[in-house]
């Protein structure tokens, strides 16, 4: 096999992380580097972490860098293949049938296909790039289903026949972890675990997502956010928390009130559980410093 | 300018991998190889980044996984690795626990654990089998289910099956010939069963853990685990077909055995990890302890309250148990009597299982 490919004009993980931070995510080498490999070995990536911690903005900002289209697939519980896949308009037909008394007119017409994230993903005419969001959140007869879309990238539609994709798409698929995926599933795709980033890390992510934030002001925050992850939480704060905690504190401070009055009244925008609030409460003066 | 690494070695990384019991599948090594082949290498930092996205080690094997690189490639020993071919009765001395248990010392843990092995097998009475024979049997019928987000056909359901109708319609040109009905699928209630390992509970816990072999194998999502100084996931233990060889694997497993318990604090630890606390979300879980070493009264109180919003039921199964009429005495239990759904005896398998099951017990295994 020859030497490391081309893909998209991006030749190594610096060219990737170049492109996703040109596209407003900072990302670290390890998530640059699977991005990379999943692109390489042309396989899924599966990108695994706590809520809040930056998996779909990744997908998304990956989207911009490659200048493709983004389908995205929001799984639930109970999602099956008609939600994800396609599903015929049926009143649509009915009404046609019942209109076109005498004539014949052909009901699996393009006009009566609901095209559902999966087939417009197969429909793309360049290479696009496909979400599943919140794979864990599905049950495990979507999974086989997934497993085998994502090995075939056609499906067949009865009445319509097979349909294949012209580009197979660059696939992305999150979850948040709160049950194990099945074991073939992790196996086709790429891995790869997102941590809270580290505190230099987040304080460059929130003076960029939130100009009118100070140096200082980020970095306070970051701190006090850090400290607050190391408690017992129910709701962790994830990043958007961060990013909108210091926006918030930056606001009310331009409205005139003093540091700590402005940290301590937007605390809603980051502590977003009562039972966490109150645990917090005796020693919130030291955690936000 | 690239490292010169024959592949040898890589796939000797699977290989290594495999017997430390992570997936690594032939497949995987081939996509492991590419993907050095992909990024150069340019050096150990980037085999170790293929590896990780290739392999996909799960965040709290992430420590061993390292080990293991590192043990392959740099020669490192970091970590004594017992090969699963080597597999019978006696525990294995050394092995390391995957699931973040202190270190074994060379205290008589493991070697104790089959003396009782031993022990309870002279003494366990045979209606203990037949209570668990009977278990596996009936309990997929009875434990508690719950409503799933599928629907099924079923000519007895109540609800229109809106699609099967109109996609028949539309063959027949329009005309809607039958009514297929439909209905929600039904799915058992995860289970998961908390087992006090202290030194009061030391009789019990044997039978607890015979219990748990048999758990595992019903067809819904069940966890155990050990409530001590710390808190043990004894479930992948437990998965072991053969019962001896599980026990055995779960008593090296178990670091404080006959120790103390802190049960508000282990019990808090499971419920500030997400992913457990997500998975005792509408679980049937069973507390077998007999609430005598609890550690801080406060903090089993927070976590009993916690447990009682996201749980199903709450079952509190004691040895100490008198009767079907049981009301606890202790100060600790009757704080967290509000957030418990039933007290019940834990004096023996039979109990446990009727109480699971929901059957009173006949008097004469009482």
């Amino acid at each position: 096999m020859s030497g490391p490919a081309r893909i998209k004009g991006l030749g190594s993980p610096e060219d990737v992380r170049a492109a996703l931070s040109a596209a407003q995510y900072i990302a670290s080498e390890d998530l640059a580097t699977a991005v990379y490999l999943a692109m390489a070995l042309r396989k899924p990536l599966l990108l695994e972490g706590a809520p809040g911690v930056g998996k779909t903005e990744a997908a998304k900002a990956l989207a911009a860098a490659l200048a493709c289209e983004l389908v995205r697939l929001q799984c639930y519980e109970g999602i099956d293949a008609s939600a994800a896949l396609y599903e015929w308009n049926f009143p649509r037909q009915m009404l046609a049938m019942r209109q076109e008394a005498t004539g014949e007119i052909d009901v699996y017409d393009e006009k009566f296909l609901i095209a559902r994230p999966l087939l417009k993903a197969l429909r793309l005419e360049a290479e696009g790039l496909l979400l599943i969001d919140e794979i864990d959140r599905a049950d495990p007869e979507f999974e086989a289903f997934l497993l085998e879309f994502l090995s075939d990238f056609q499906i067949t539609i009865p009445e319509r026949g097979r349909i294949r994709a012209a580009r197979r798409p660059f696939v992305v698929l999150t979850s948040n972890r709160t049950r194990d995926l099945h074991e073939a599933l992790r196996r086709r795709c790429v891995y790869h675990w997102i941590d809270y980033p580290e505190p230099g890390l987040e304080a460059e992510i929130v003076t960029t997502r939130a100009p009118g934030v100070a140096r200082d002001t980020a970095r306070a925050i970051v701190a006090a956010v850090g400290r607050m992850r190391a408690e017992p939480l129910a709701k962790a704060p994830g990043v958007a928390e961060t990013v909108e905690w210091a926006e918030a504190a930056t606001r009310l401070h331009d409205l005139g009130q003093p540091w700590p009055e402005a940290f301590r009244r937007s605390i809603g925008v980051v502590l977003k559980d009562q039972d966490d609030l109150a645990y917090l409460e005796p020693r919130i003066e030291a955690l936000i410093g | 300018m690239s490292l010169d690494l024959p592949s040898a070695r890589l796939v000797g990384f699977a290989d290594t991998l495999r017997a430390a019991g992570f997936a690594a599948s032939t497949d995987l090594a081939i996509s492991f190889l590419a993907a050095t082949q992909a990024l150069g290498p340019r050096s150990l930092d980037d085999i170790r980044r293929a590896a990780r996205a290739v392999f996909g080690p799960a965040p709290e094997r992430r420590g061993e996984f390292e080990a293991l690189f590192d043990a392959h490639f740099l020669g490192r020993n970091r970590v004594v690795q017992t090969s699963e071919d080597t597999e019978d009765d006696s525990p294995q001395e050394g092995a390391t626990p995957p699931d973040g248990a202190a270190e074994p010392s060379d205290s008589p843990g493991p070697t104790a654990s089959v003396d009782r092995v031993a022990h309870r097998r002279e003494v366990a009475p045979a209606d203990d089998d037949l209570a668990l024979r009977h278990f596996a049997r009936v309990a997929p019928r009875r434990l508690p289910e719950r409503l799933t987000r599928r629907w099924s056909p079923a000519p007895n359901g109540r609800t229109y099956d809106r699609q099967r109708i109109l996609r028949a319609a539309a063959r027949r040109g329009g005309e809607v010939l039958d009514l297929p009905m439909r209905k929600r699928q039904r799915r058992l209630r995860p289970v998961l069963l908390l087992v006090d390992v202290s030194g009061s509970m030391k009789e019990h816990s044997d039978s607890v853990l015979r219990l748990a072999h048999t758990l595992v194998r019903l067809p819904t999502r069940v966890e155990v685990f050990s409530l001590g100084t710390d808190l043990t996931r004894l479930t992948p233990a437990l998965k072991l077909r053969s019962e001896a060889q599980a026990l055995s694997r779960v008593g090296a497993m178990i670091p404080d055995f006959d120790g103390g318990t802190r049960l508000g604090e282990t019990l808090g630890q499971l419920l500030r990890t997400p992913r457990l606390a997500a998975f005792a979300r509408g679980a049937i879980v069973v507390t077998v302890s007999d609430g005598l070493e609890i550690g801080d009264s406060d903090a089993l109180t927070a976590a009993a309250r916690k447990l009682h919003h996201l749980a199903f039921a709450h079952l509190w199964l004691t040895p100490l148990a008198t009767g079907p009429g049981f009301t606890p005495q202790t100060e600790a239990l009757t704080r967290i009597a509000p957030f418990i759904d039933e007290f019940g005896s834990a004096r023996s398998i039979a109990h446990i299982c009727a109480h699971l099951l929901g059957a009173p017990l006949t008097e004469e295994a009482a």
